[in-house]
């Protein structure tokens, strides 16, 4: 981009284990294009050393004691948005690959890949690009897909709702009964029970129990949240 | 970056195999293979040659076969099978080889154990670069090396300890004790001498005083008493830790 490439990156590594975090400088300043501002071993430090030093890259570990590396993730692109966030983890998890982007990490590495997938990750970050290790790539995109499939479906079954039955279901998932549907909806038991027979029968399951199961597990609640709003 | 450190290089009589200038071969088996490549950049930067670095004990026994090298730093911790019997397989095709456990683990233990088993070294992947280079130095050298982190220890310790231990250990002067840390930071006898600013044969008479105390029949065991009962010294560590940051930065 417009970024002057001359500069060395200047990079942050916070890694728990001594060892790995001290002979990782000293490669990683074996390199002329990369130059290290800073060196941390627990979250709430390396947070407070980004936002003082204010590098282009910080590399940090998964499992950062105190606050860990995916907590921490989020607090830098809050604090010091500037600055790209490469995670490092133990395990090629799914979920904590999803978790760390969630949170802003621009990129993803596993203790088993070779180090110059490292020092190419630091320059790919640098020039704004997204690192996934490859062999992960397939889990994530079926993981969004499937996301996006169930956003889709929990949007068709609400559009069967009234506004009132969708209130109904709310309530109904938070474990309230016809009673207490009724008081909270101003409305008298027999007309709360009769919402909650045509809500079951519009979303095809054969219970209460069923339907504020389905409303749990399909991320309905955001959808209610952004339909009200 | 170059030039010789200022790590002994006295070598005791009867472990020398091969000529004191050249570099010491190593094979460094760890299933973390970003761990291990910045392990092998760092102490080829430090003149060491590093045959290979491998992530599982099957290869790391095909790479063993075919390069013999002086050195290997093992992880206890293998996908495929424990480090601490690899070890073992190595060291029973050739007694030669130097076996240094670098962990991750740091149990009291296995460190016992890892000793019993031959191995020359115990180290922990908390320490210094400065540790490990000079842990190689002296493993390589005919000492035996735990390098741990000495709070760590004394804190599971205390859970743990027998109280047969701390009878022997309480038997120990001051001067005995000291004799007993370096002892299990796998100083030579010459360097204890120095250290302790007493003559080598002052420097035998403690040690045999302290093998008789703690009822132990070599160094090697006295090394591995220590450290189940948490008597490395804390200075100890501290001071290890604190070699020349700078030499890391240039």
């Amino acid at each position: 981009m417009g970024e002057d490439t001359t500069e060395p990156i200047r990079i942050l590594v916070a890694q728990e284990r001594g060892l790995f975090r001290e002979a990782l400088r000293i490669v990683l300043e074996g390199e002329s294009d990369l130059k290290i501002v800073g060196e941390t071993q627990d979250g709430p430090e390396t947070v407070e050393e980004i936002a003082r030093t204010l590098p282009d890259v910080a590399v940090i570990g998964a499992k950062l004691p105190k606050l860990d590396g995916i907590r921490a993730a989020a607090m830098i692109g809050e604090r010091t948005p500037d600055c790209r966030v490469l995670v490092i983890s133990e395990e090629d998890d799914l979920e904590i690959l999803v978790a760390a982007l969630e949170a802003g990490a621009r990129g993803f590495l596993t203790w088993e890949m070779p180090l110059h997938n490292l020092i190419e990750g630091v320059h790919s970050l640098r020039r704004g690009e997204i690192l996934v290790p490859p062999r992960m790539l397939g889990g994530l995109i079926s993981h969004l897909l499937r996301r996006r499939n169930e956003k889709e479906a929990s949007a068709r079954w609400l559009s069967k709702l009234t506004k009132r039955e969708r209130e109904v279901l709310a309530l109904l998932a938070d474990g309230a009964d016809n009673d207490m549907i009724a008081r909270a909806m101003f409305i008298s038991p027999h007309t709360a029970r009769t919402h909650v027979q045509n809500l079951i029968g519009k979303l095809g399951v054969h219970s209460r129990l069923e339907a504020a199961m389905l409303f749990a597990q399909s991320g309905m609640r955001n959808e209610l949240e952004l339909v009200d709003g | 970056m170059g030039g010789p450190r200022r790590i002994r290089t006295d070598i005791p009589a009867g472990s020398e195999r091969r000529s004191p200038n050249a570099p010491t071969s190593i094979l460094i088996v760890d299933d973390h293979v970003l761990f291990a490549d910045v392990i092998h950049k760092t102490l080829e930067g430090d003149g060491m040659e590093v045959i290979a670095a491998v992530a599982t004990g099957a290869e790391a026994l095909r790479v063993f076969h075919d390069e013999r090298p002086d050195l290997v730093l093992l992880d206890l911790s293998l996908p495929d099978q424990s480090g601490l019997v690899l070890g073992q397989a190595i060291m029973e095709r050739s007694p030669d080889t130097v076996v240094v456990a670098l962990t991750a683990l740091d149990d009291q233990h296995l460190v016992k154990q890892a000793m019993r088993a031959g191995f020359r070294g115990y180290v922990s992947k908390e320490c210094r670069v400065s540790q490990l280079r000079e842990a190689i130095t002296q493993a390589m050298g005919g000492s035996v090396v735990v390098v741990v982190p000495s709070d760590r220890m004394a804190r599971r310790s205390r859970v743990s300890r027998d109280d047969g231990s701390t009878l022997l250990a309480d038997q120990l002067t001051q001067r005995e004790r000291e004799v007993l840390a370096l002892l299990a930071r796998g100083t030579t006898s010459a360097e204890m001498a120095r250290r302790l600013s007493i003559s080598p044969n002052t420097l035998r008479t403690h040690v045999q005083s302290v093998l008789t105390k703690l009822q132990v029949h070599s160094r090697l065991e006295a090394a591995s008493f220590a450290v189940r009962n948490d008597l490395l010294m804390d200075d100890d560590w501290r001071q290890g830790s604190s070699i020349r940051r700078s030499q890391a930065a240039s």
